[in-house]
């Protein structure tokens, strides 16, 4: 793993083409190593917050001010065009449908994409590979044909993947959605020891007290909370107006 | 993940290369004929039909998978008479735009029943076809069968909302939805595989992994 990132957004808006703002005048700053989940209904604006981080959606417009700072930083480089390949290789990101992420066709050859365009020498492949699927406790998976795997197999080649590049922050789109219970443990375990900067979509709350420390609240694609997880998981009103609890 | 280039081919290797040529020389046989080499045609699909006998296909998988390429076919082969006219010979350039075709199917499908995909590329990158061509072969491969699993959801959605009897018509015009829908969810999901690809170092230049 590279150092744990920091990350800042300072007022970001965002829409896509002209449609309406999906995010509107976003803050918030996160600490190296330190876990935070984002909460909100279906529509917040979660998904594109998480897309922004890895620099993958068209640049937002600066806030107007003389001297603005860039709408999204990673580790201070602004998440533009310009620095994109290096905030991908910090900022990992896993995605909520796997079968969009899984494109090779074994696993072992899954995992490999992203170290092999690190440019690293094919032992470091060969042992980042074998070190992902370890940790991700798929190891006997390396020739395994990616269309054979159960979603939760699926989800945690996936994680590999994505750990293989070794980032220094996790970005995980509903990674517990439609898991069988026996699923989101192993998941949510290996997660649990990842030492980086971790970002957490979710709309599970148990796995958001178990995993993180802090919790942000975007709903309509405004920051509603920010705030420790006790805190908002606690607020029974607030869960309840945002549509977090039935 | 070791480069088999290296190793000697072994017997396992040489018969799926075997394959591999067979059904090229088929197809480059097949597509080279004259319309007037009717005997060496028919010859030909003798071979094609003796090997899929050989290999045990079923004909009703024969016939359900010539069923989906046949109407295709003789689009293709009625095209060039209604692009360049009707003139005397016409029903023979279509007839022979169509064997080469069926000919050069059926080989195709000889060779997917007796090679697997992963072992037919294998074998492809013994007989160096740059890397290039087989990232993409394998690609479509593994995105045919979502887009497979997509299309029956697609269709089980539908049935699952018909309440009574349908009439051919309608179903044809459904299908045609199906179509329409199919393109559409395609290009989203390619997107959202490129965005993946991108937020893992995809550059546009590809690496490729023994």
């Amino acid at each position: 793993m590279t150092n744990a990132v920091a990350i800042a957004v300072h007022k970001l808006t965002f829409g896509y083409g002209n449609g309406p703002a999906v995010l509107s005048d976003i803050s918030f700053q996160i600490a190296p190593s330190e876990r935070v989940a984002l909460l909100g209904p279906s529509g917040a604006g979660k998904s594109t917050l998480l897309l922004h981080l890895n620099a993958l959606l068209p640049e937002p417009l600066p806030p107007p001010s003389s001297q603005p700072p860039p709408p999204i930083s990673v580790d201070g480089l602004s998440a533009t065009s310009e620095h994109a390949a290096e905030i991908r290789r910090r900022v990992g990101v896993l995605f909520q449908n796997p079968t969009d992420q899984l494109f090779g066709a074994t696993v072992g050859r899954d995992v490999a994409f992203g170290p092999l365009h690190l440019d690293l020498d094919a032992d470091e492949i060969q042992a980042r590979v074998q070190q992902a699927l370890i940790d991700v406790k798929l190891d006997t998976f390396a020739e395994r044909d990616t269309a054979r795997l159960s979603l939760g197999e699926r989800k945690r080649a996936c994680l590999a993947g994505v750990l293989a590049c070794r980032p220094g922050c996790l970005a995980l789109d509903e990674p517990f959605a439609n898991l069988d219970p026996r699923g989101r443990r192993q998941l949510c375990d290996i997660l649990g020891d990842f030492p980086g900067t971790l970002i957490l979509a979710t709309h599970d709350l148990d796995l958001v007290r178990e995993l993180t420390d802090r919790v942000i609240v975007l709903d309509g694609g405004h920051l509603c909370a920010d705030a420790p997880a006790e805190a908002i998981l606690d607020d029974d009103e607030l869960l309840e107006r945002h549509g977090l609890v039935a | 993940m070791t480069d088999t280039n290296r190793h000697p081919i072994g017997p396992l290797r040489l018969r799926a290369i075997l394959k591999l040529c067979f059904t090229v020389t088929v197809v480059l046989v097949a597509c080279s004929l004259s319309w007037e080499a009717w005997p060496a045609t028919g010859a030909l699909t003798a071979i094609v039909l003796a090997a899929l006998a050989c290999a045990r296909i079923r004909l009703a998988v024969l016939l359900r998978r010539l069923t989906l390429f046949l109407p295709i076919m003789t689009l293709v082969a009625i095209s060039i008479p209604l692009s360049q006219g009707f003139n005397p010979t016409w029903l023979k350039i279509a007839a022979t735009v169509f064997m080469r075709g069926v000919v050069s199917f059926l080989s195709g499908l000889w060779l997917i029943q007796v090679l697997p995909f992963d072992n037919l590329l294998y074998t492809m990158r013994t007989l160096r076809v740059p890397a290039v061509v087989l990232a993409c072969l394998s690609m479509m491969h593994r995105y045919l069968f979502v887009l497979w699993e997509e299309t029956e959801r697609i269709r089980t959605a539908r049935r699952a909302r018909r309440l009574g009897p349908v009439s051919r018509f309608s179903e044809w015009t459904a299908a045609i939805g199906l179509v329409g829908t199919l393109v559409i969810r395609s290009l989203d999901r390619g997107h959202r595989i490129h965005r993946a690809m991108l937020a893992r170092g995809w550059d546009g230049h590809l690496r490729p992994w023994n």
